[in-house]
């Protein structure tokens, strides 16, 4: 019988595991146990073959340089001895899968018995390939799906290669799953995985497919994401549905949430597509934001807007839509309208108007305003305005009530003011103010006499009729000529008789002029003295003089200052202006000068009005130099004869004040005038009217002196006498007379200005008190109409003389100068 | 008598080392010497070694160039005889029962190869009974029933000897009729067997226990039964005769046939 006992060596054995590619250690006891013996020689050999396949020969040499050998077609240069080592070890650097078997070591030694071990290597040859398929058979790397919720898939992890065969399990998040394997034809092993349904939580979840075949040794592994498309969940219009205001324009936003990609949000109104919007995504890619501007209108009260987002990844799902019912407030709208039973054209003053107010506005209004010609108005009864709800009542409208009416609302969006309405109220003329009420016409003049009426309608017809103190007469309508609502006559006086008063009266459709506009066609005649006059602004080498203007004689006057050396009487400054107001300049510091103001026009010079000024007196220390400085133009020197020749005027003139006095209060009747002067020629432009103070002084500073006319002057005073009604009384006559009317004060003066100023620097001795004639005082009188002014009071009323009563005064006397006084023409109807 | 086990050889080139043959003797009666033979062939190589082992220990190596180039080491029931043994054979001196085992020759060439080969088998050491089995009979216990209860006991051997019964020539095979014990262990590892037997009563008979020793009985192989050389049989033989009727049952031993073959070893 034959045996085979091959099997039974009882040589111990040791398991070593090594992976492919990594170096393994074999090991093999060499230990010696007694000191004197030694290793002679060490074999490794493989148990399929006959020869060793490594080799220590230490027969001959010390074991640390024994002789090395490997065999070429096993180990080669991969097996090196460790014999170091406890137990010493072969160290086979890459394994290889051919290298797998069992080893064995035999060590000679030199006494002891020879020692043999045995090693069984197993090679772990990892697995090569992973290959995952989906039911698709596609092949995945990263990323699996996308797929949507609900949706259930398998993953097929193939895996080839690998010594001894593998396992293949999958793993979700990390955690092991039940996995199902399968070894295919061609050694492959497949496990399944299988997921679903899917929910929204299932979103990138990541399912690794491991395989490997020994614990030491790396698994592969692949791991695959989950991608899912969802659609949005949430939508919502940030603050809708609360009030939006027509006037501004808003910034609206619609968030969307939930969608997987990111969602794509439209806004829509009543349907159509608003383009204008402007997207947004939160840092998470979770959250779309839509900002759309809209600049709403009344007109979209109640519109639908709506946000609607979708996946554009999924276009089968219906979109989500949040909605808002547009609540749009604006500003109210307002219309005034008149009350319906009222002709528009046809209100006359005095009728009763009423308005309503047509508002549409929200929120409601919570006040109503009426405005007329842009004032607002206030609900007063007493004033025939009133105002309930959203009417506005006018009582007893007049010609001022005409205008532009507006009603404004008032709510929290604003003030929404209508479209004017214009109210005409319509009347009968009337005579219009501010028209020249007398005219100085001298006889054979031809004179224009206008009359302008105020009236609505403005087609009007006139008729003009003349009253003196004989009768009335028709004017002819061949003087007459009308523009507009203005009628023109043109009037020539003949005789004496001629001198009247002219009517005027218009109609129109609405009636007849109640009351006549009233023209009073006088005599011309020189002018009245100026009154009132003070000296102002004295410096050392001038000053100012101002007065009042007198009665101008019924045509355009004019005004000179005339300034005399007090003493000499020597002209030396003569200054014209079309108002009597002059600055003298040129004259020696600390003079006193003698000041005459002389109104004239076409028909003669009125009486002169004399008061003295001063110059101031320069100081001490400066005397000398002052004068030098202030005289530049008259280059007037004080020579010692001149100073000789001042102090012998001085006393002259002391003696001559006194002389004065003493005539004064014997003949106080007679006011005397020391140097009465011809009229000269007006030097000043012929501007009429009014002027300002600054244009006429600075205009005229040459002095002019002037030759004197005794016989001039006589007549002036003669003609003054004739023309002039004595004025009312002032209220400074130191008399208190009343008869005490001064010549020299026009009789309306009271009608333009002030009470008469305070005279400063003015010697009073030489005017004061003196009495005009007392025939003139007797026809002295104010205008009946002056007694609306607030200056009445210091008008006596028993003075006046009535209308009626003026016409008769005889002719050749003052009446032709009297009656125009009564009229001023700046004096307010 | 031997029992050559030719071995499994490595066969490569005729140039290379190879074994051609190793002998070991599969048995041997303790006290005997035994001989192991190891033939190989060098081929082109040198021979670096020859080393014996026993149960993968060496006791014997034959290194040429070193001087001895014999040497042996003492392992638990084997002596070499140095002076018989060289590079191609061993021979143990007395062999015990501790020299069984596995018993290898490993043959190395010279470097640079050291290309080695090896063979191996087992020998392993008998003791055969000095005295045959024992039939005994309780006669308390036989009066009790119809039937009668005998034990066959063998004698002191290595292996264990198997016992078998024969009544009047018929071997008994029924197994509700023997009672199987427990090996009795010995000194020296030798091994005593018994075997009870169940006799039917009503008649006389010859009852014949056998007690056979042979290593490669254990493998049951009926070639073995037949070979004398290295198994031992003894067989004890009584008659007996019972009767149902009577109570009292007497047992009388009327014949003892002992048979005992002495084998001798012969060494070649």
């Amino acid at each position: 019988m034959i045996e085979d006992c091959f099997c039974i060596l009882l040589v111990p054995v040791t398991q070593v595991v090594a992976i492919a590619g990594e170096p393994v250690y074999l090991p093999c006891d060499i230990t010696i146990q007694d000191e004197e013996d030694a290793v002679l020689l060490v074999l490794w050999y493989r148990e399929d073959l006959g020869t060793p396949i490594y080799s220590v020969d230490a027969r001959e040499k010390d074991f640390g340089v024994a002789e090395r050998w490997s065999d070429e077609s096993v180990f080669a240069s991969r097996a090196y001895f460790l014999p170091e080592r406890r137990p010493a070890e072969l160290g086979v650097d890459r394994v290889k899968s051919s290298d797998q078997g069992i080893y064995r070591c035999r060590v000679d030694f030199k006494q002891a018995q020879t020692r043999n071990s045995r090693v069984n290597l197993t090679v772990i040859v990892p697995p090569s390939k992973m290959i995952i398929t989906d039911d698709k058979g596609d092949v995945k790397q990263a990323i699996v799906g996308p797929y949507v919720e609900g949706d259930s898939f398998t993953l097929k992890c193939d895996v080839s290669g690998g010594q001894p065969r593998p396992w293949v399990k999958w793993f979700r998040d990390e955690i092991e799953t039940d996995t199902p394997v399968t070894v295919l034809t061609g050694g492959a092993v497949r496990g399944v995985l299988r997921v679903g349904p899917l929910t929204r939580t299932d979103v990138r979840a990541a399912f690794t497919c491991r395989a490997s075949n020994h614990l030491r040794s790396h698994p592969i592994e692949t791991t695959l994401t989950l991608d899912m498309n969802f659609p949005p969940l949430t939508v919502h219009i940030l603050g809708s549905n609360q009030p939006l205001s027509a006037i501004r324009r808003y910034d609206l936003l619609c968030q969307s949430a939930g969608s997987r990609p990111p969602a794509s949000i439209t806004w829509w109104k009543n349907g159509h597509r608003i383009n204008n919007a402007k997207e947004t995504l939160s840092t998470d890619g979770n959250t779309t934001t839509s900002t759309v501007s809209l600049q709403l209108t009344k007109s979209d009260a109640g519109a639908k807007l709506a946000c609607r987002a979708t996946n554009p990844q999924m276009p089968s799902v219906a979109p989500l839509e949040d909605d808002w019912i547009l609540d749009i407030q604006y500003v109210p709208e307002t219309v005034v309208r008149l009350g319906t039973n009222l002709d528009p054209r046809n209100i006359r003053e005095g009728t009763d108007v009423y308005f309503d107010c047509i508002i549409k506005a929200h929120p409601y209004i919570y006040k109503v305003e009426w405005r007329h010609n842009g004032k607002s108005l206030s609900h007063n009864v007493g004033q025939g305005i009133i105002i309930s709800n959203q009417s506005l009542v006018l009582q007893g409208v007049g010609r001022n009530t005409a205008g532009n009416y507006t009603c404004v609302g008032f709510n929290a969006e604003g003030d929404g003011e209508s479209r004017p309405l214009s109210l005409d109220v319509l009347y009968a003329p009337t005579c219009r103010s501010s028209q020249q009420r007398v005219h100085g016409v001298a006889k054979q003049e031809r004179a224009h006499i206008t009359c302008h009426v105020d009236s609505n309608p403005p087609e009007v017809t006139f008729r003009w009729t003349f009253n003196n103190t004989a009768n009335s007469n028709e004017v002819s309508d061949s003087y007459i000529s009308r523009t507009g609502t203005v009628s023109t006559v043109t009037y020539t006086p003949h005789t004496e008789m001629d001198y009247g008063t002219l009517l005027c009266w218009a109609h129109n459709r609405i009636g007849k002029q109640r009351v006549p506009c009233v023209y009073h066609i006088i005599a011309a005649g020189r002018p009245d003295q100026v009154h009132n006059c003070s000296v102002v602004n004295a410096s050392l080498t001038s000053f100012g003089v101002r007065c009042s203007e007198g009665f101008s004689g019924g045509i355009q006057q004019s005004f000179f200052l005339e300034v005399k050396e007090l003493v000499t009487q020597e002209l030396v400054a003569n200054v014209s202006s079309a108002v009597p107001r002059f600055t003298a300049i040129g004259l020696v510091p600390g003079r006193t000068y003698g000041v005459a103001v002389i109104s004239y026009n076409s028909k003669g010079r009125g009486e002169p009005y004399h008061i003295r000024a001063n110059t101031l007196r320069p100081p001490e220390k400066h005397h000398v130099h002052d004068k030098s400085l202030d005289m530049p133009r008259t280059a007037f020197h004080m020579t010692g004869a001149m100073s000789a020749a001042v102090g012998v005027g001085g006393v002259i003139m002391v003696i001559l004040v006194l002389f004065l006095i003493v005539v004064r209060q014997k003949c106080f009747k007679r006011k005397a005038s020391p140097d009465p002067r011809a009229p000269s020629p007006p030097s000043s432009p012929d501007k009429l009217g009014e002027k300002d103070d600054s244009e006429s002084d600075d205009r005229n500073p040459d002095i002019i002196p002037s030759e004197m006319d005794h016989l001039q002057q006589v007549d002036y005073y003669r003609t003054q006498q004739v023309s002039t009604i004595s004025p009312p009384l002032g209220s400074r006559m130191p008399r208190g007379s009343v008869a005490g009317v001064r010549g020299s004060i026009p009789a309306y003066y009271a009608l333009r200005t002030a009470p008469p100023p305070h005279q400063t620097m003015i010697d009073n001795g030489t005017q004061q008190g003196i009495p005009p004639p007392a025939a003139f005082g007797s026809g002295s009188c104010t205008l009946p109409r002056g007694s609306s002014t607030g200056l009445t009071s210091i008008v006596p009323v028993e003075r006046c003389i009535p209308l009626q009563h003026l016409r008769t005064l005889p002719r050749p006397m003052a009446a032709p100068t009297a009656l125009p006084r009564h009229l001023p023409r700046d004096t307010p109807l | 008598m031997y029992f050559v086990i030719i071995l499994s050889l490595l066969i490569k080139e005729s140039l290379l080392l190879r074994i051609v043959r190793v002998s070991v003797p599969t048995y041997r009666v303790r006290g005997q010497p035994a001989q192991l033979d190891c033939e190989y062939e060098l081929g082109d190589d040198t021979l670096y070694s020859v080393k014996w082992y026993r149960d993968n220990e060496e006791f014997y190596r034959y290194l040429p160039k070193y001087d001895p180039p014999k040497h042996a080491y003492k392992l638990d029931g084997i002596k070499v005889d140095l002076s018989k043994s060289d590079d191609r054979h061993v021979v143990l001196h007395q062999v015990t029962l501790k020299s069984s085992g596995l018993y290898r020759c490993e043959v190395s060439a010279e470097a640079p190869s050291f290309a080695s080969t090896a063979g191996e088998g087992r020998m392993d050491v008998i003791y055969l009974p000095r005295e045959g089995p024992r039939i005994t009979g309780n006669e308390q216990e036989n009066r009790v029933g119809d039937s009668l209860f005998l034990n066959c006991t063998s004698g002191r051997s290595y292996p264990g000897a198997v016992l078998s019964w024969d009544i009047d020539g018929e071997k008994v095979t029924d197994p509700n009729l023997l009672v199987q014990y427990p090996p009795i262990q010995h000194a020296h590892g030798l091994v005593s067997t018994a075997l009870g037997l169940l006799v039917p009563t009503g008649k006389t008979m010859q009852v014949k226990c056998t007690a056979r020793v042979a290593p490669a009985w254990r493998e049951g192989s009926e070639a073995v039964v037949g070979n004398s050389q290295v198994a031992d049989s003894k067989e004890a033989m009584l008659l007996v005769r019972s009767s149902a009727v009577a109570s009292t049952l007497s047992i009388t031993l009327l014949t003892l046939f002992l048979l005992q073959i002495l084998l001798t070893q012969s060494e070649t």
